[in-house]
């Protein structure tokens, strides 16, 4: 599992602007009124890294190499959720069959995330 | 310092005992009239708020539960007895205060002393780190998950698929999240195992060639 979950490590990486932006500045997120439990809670779940993003810039032709600040979940954690999710796909597999529907095709993440925060 | 500040937070404790439904008593301080209970639940107050600057989380929590076992809500609000080992905190919100000390706590101008001193008591801070933590949680996998799907046009049950299977075959007594960890790493370790001994099969391979990049 561990070399699986290496392997798939830089999905786990979001910009740490990006993801400061949606928390605090995105008007469908949940409303941080409480910033200093955020930031607790960040630092209990979440690792800051920095990383090097090699990027064509398109009128020289070349690669061109920026260092960007990331945050991502704690392999602990990710470990605890991926093995939450398979008791997750189980049940949903048992109430799927239970009630004869099929599983909607690649639903966009957007809409996978709003029916999570209802059920939050 | 642990030991001064209980002892602090229990002489306060004993000042609403004695001081307890008797505004009438009063004293006057700078040319403000406080009550005694008044006077308590500040001192308490600040108390509570020097634990919490303190790094140390075993602190914080002694003095809170020490304060709700010495029967202080009860002292505090004269009329309901609150279950003394009582620690979790939408139990206390639930709490109602005494109409008559709520009125005479009443200050216009900075709010509710009371209330303001039971939102340090709860400590909504602390409450709110593991809403937070669930909530970075829940938008992180999925977006881990997204991410995986399109980059490698496979879902994670897939990826994992060789670990779950691996787990359905070790057994029901999985429920703790500790064993759960536990059999995971198990199993993790017995399905790759298993797979590199046949080296046949669609599950297999797919293993080996994630080895191998």
């Amino acid at each position: 599992m561990k070399i699986l979950m290496k392997k798939n490590e830089s999905y786990n990486e979001v910009p740490l602007k990006q993801f400061i932006e949606f928390f605090l500045e995105s008007q469908c997120s949940m409303q941080i009124d409480h910033f200093e439990p955020f930031l607790i809670a960040c630092k209990n779940i979440c690792v800051i890294d920095i990383v090097d993003n090699e990027q064509i810039d398109q009128q020289t032709k070349s690669f061109k190499s920026e260092q960007i600040t990331t945050i991502k979940l704690k392999n602990t954690v990710l470990k605890e959720l991926i093995l939450e999710s398979k008791n997750d796909q189980s049940s949903q597999i048992i109430n799927l069959k239970s009630s004869g529907q099929r599983t909607a095709p690649n639903s966009s993440w957007l809409v996978e995330f709003k029916k999570k925060i209802v059920d939050f | 310092m642990k030991e001064h500040l209980e002892e602090l937070m229990m002489s306060q404790v004993l000042l609403l005992k004695v001081y307890n439904q008797t505004p009438s008593k009063r004293y006057n301080h700078e040319g403000e009239t406080l009550y005694p209970v008044t006077v308590a639940i500040s001192i308490l107050k600040e108390t509570l708020r020097i634990s919490d600057t303190c790094q140390q989380d075993q602190l914080k929590t002694n003095l809170r539960k020490k304060f709700i076992q010495n029967d202080g809500l009860k002292h505090l609000f004269g009329v309901r007895v609150v279950d003394p080992y009582c620690s979790n905190p939408d139990d206390l919100q639930s709490v109602q205060l005494s109409k008559f000390i709520k009125e005479q706590l009443q200050n216009d101008r900075n709010g509710s002393l009371l209330d303001n001193f039971m939102s340090v008591l709860i400590n909504p801070k602390q409450s709110w780190v593991p809403i937070y933590e669930n909530y970075i949680k829940q938008l992180m996998f999925i977006q881990y998950r997204q991410n995986c799907k399109r980059e490698s046009k496979k879902d994670i049950a897939e990826w994992f698929k060789p670990i779950f299977e691996g787990m359905d075959h070790s057994g029901p007594a999985q429920s703790p999240r500790a064993k759960k960890q536990q059999a995971a790493n198990k199993s993790a370790g017995q399905s790759l195992k298993k797979n590199k001994e046949r080296k046949v099969g669609p599950e297999a391979t797919s293993v080996m060639t994630l080895n191998k990049n």
